[in-house]
């Protein structure tokens, strides 16, 4: 009886997102964080929600995103400001993708940019408005957006075979 | 051939029994050194013997790999799980010596701050963020640190300021990062001034002096304390030394560029002021 209130595929799929989100933590606090390119260290996960609020739609997207912040915040050492921003970025990539954009890499990878570029502009913003050097902070915003979505690509792959999957194929 | 021996085989016969007991009695008396007939067999026999002893080697050889082959194996496994273990304690020494000289040098540290209350800790990781030059420590409450904490190295030089707080962690923010703000004493007269955190500098490891007291004069090399003001810090610890001179945009105001004393990307070791007596 209990066992017929749960949708197991769908538990499923939500632990495997868990998973690859765990391993793209581990990535960047235990890898990318120790290889600054050019002075900036490469920024992704916030790519990761994007690509798949995109797949999944927004309340998925939303829910993902809040528990990438709450995580993401951890590693980074900020209070709050990525549980704010991702599910904010989780919904707006759900949202375009179910109303306005193809599911297409192309389309995925636009919006995924975007949605660092964005990430890393709230990061640095308290700075700007405190009036520290904008070239340097516009500068760490792009490179970090950039170096960002190559580790994001290695994670693009298996995000979009599991969000093309339907939850009672697992 | 036949009629050979058959006609003179005796006599053949006798005459090589003559020279067999000639040669024996020869040998005899000569007492042990080799005759004419032992030397030219030795000498025709000696390259055929040579061949014989070096395949004999050859093959013992090769008898005596395959024999102790596999003992021979775990000989170098043992031998190798030797050096390496030789090589952990080497390294385990190594660090043991480092410790050692960083401790001697808080004891004479210790020596002129008795009212220094301190605890030992390592660095477990730095912040993953561009935004900010921080790092995790390996104790906290339970080891009664606590929030503000003043961090320094085993040489007294200021690294920073206990700003978040767990029970067995600590993160202490650095005295370059964006946050950071440092009352300081600057320059032989001990001139007033805040020691901030700057975005642009802090990629490049270094901090800004600002806010001076008028008639302030800044020169390159100078060094920065603190001020002690405020309680947070104690009074006169090493922040650095000025790098450089600039005016802010206006071309009114000068600041100074702050080298820290410490070199943040090579530390491991870093000590927590539980308490000090505060300078009035």
């Amino acid at each position: 009886m209990i066992y017929d209130l749960i949708n197991w595929g769908k538990l499923r799929k939500a632990l495997l997102y868990g998973a690859l989100l765990l391993a793209a933590l581990g990535v960047h606090s235990l890898v990318l964080s120790h290889i600054p390119v050019l002075g900036v260290r490469a920024a992704f996960v916030p790519a990761l929600v994007v690509f798949m609020a995109m797949y999944e739609g927004p309340v998925w997207g939303c829910m993902y995103g809040l528990l990438a912040g709450l995580l993401y915040d951890g590693v980074t050492g900020c209070a709050v400001l990525h549980t704010c921003v991702l599910p904010l970025l989780g919904f707006a990539g759900g949202f375009l993708s179910q109303f306005f954009l193809n599911r297409r890499t192309f389309a995925c990878v636009c919006v995924a940019f975007a949605g660092l570029l964005l990430c890393s502009l709230v990061e640095g913003g308290r700075l700007l408005l405190r009036g520290d050097g904008p070239w340097s902070i516009l500068w760490t915003v792009l490179l970090q957006s950039v170096w960002g979505m190559l580790p994001a690509m290695a994670f693009y792959f298996p995000l979009r075979a599991l969000g093309r999957k339907k939850p009672e194929e697992l | 051939m036949i009629k050979f021996l058959k006609t003179k085989g005796l006599r053949l016969l006798a005459v090589v029994l003559a020279v067999v007991i000639l040669a024996a009695v020869v040998s005899g008396v000569r007492g042990g050194n080799a005759g004419f007939f032992s030397n030219a067999a030795a000498t025709v026999t000696r390259p055929l013997r040579q061949a014989a002893t070096a395949v004999a080697g050859w093959l013992e050889d090769v008898y005596g790999y395959l024999y102790r082959y596999n003992q021979l194996q775990a000989e170098n496994e043992a031998l190798q799980a030797q050096v390496a273990e030789l090589q952990s304690q080497l390294r385990e020494a190594e660090e043991a010596v480092e410790e050692n000289s960083r401790l001697r040098a808080l004891l004479d540290f210790e020596e002129r701050h008795s009212d220094f209350v301190l605890e030992s800790t390592r660095i477990v990781d730095w912040t993953a963020s561009n935004w900010t030059r921080s790092f995790t420590i390996s104790k906290g409450e339970d080891a009664d640190i606590a929030l503000g904490d003043c961090v320094i190295t085993e040489a007294g030089v200021l690294v920073g300021q206990v700003t978040e707080l767990g029970s067995n962690w600590a993160t202490v923010r650095t005295v370059i990062d964006v946050d950071a703000n440092v009352g300081a004493l600057v320059g032989e007269a001990g001139n007033a001034a805040m020691l901030v955190g700057d975005f642009t500098l802090m990629q490049s490891g270094q901090a800004k002096l600002t806010y001076l007291t008028e008639g302030t004069q800044l020169l390159e090399g100078d060094s920065v304390l603190t001020s002690g003001k405020g309680g947070v810090f104690p009074q006169g610890l090493l922040v650095g030394t000025i790098a450089e001179v600039h005016t802010e945009a206006g071309g009114q105001t000068p600041y100074g560029v702050v080298e820290p004393a410490c070199d943040l990307d090579n530390l491991s070791q870093v000590f927590v002021i539980k308490d000090f007596n505060v300078v009035e």
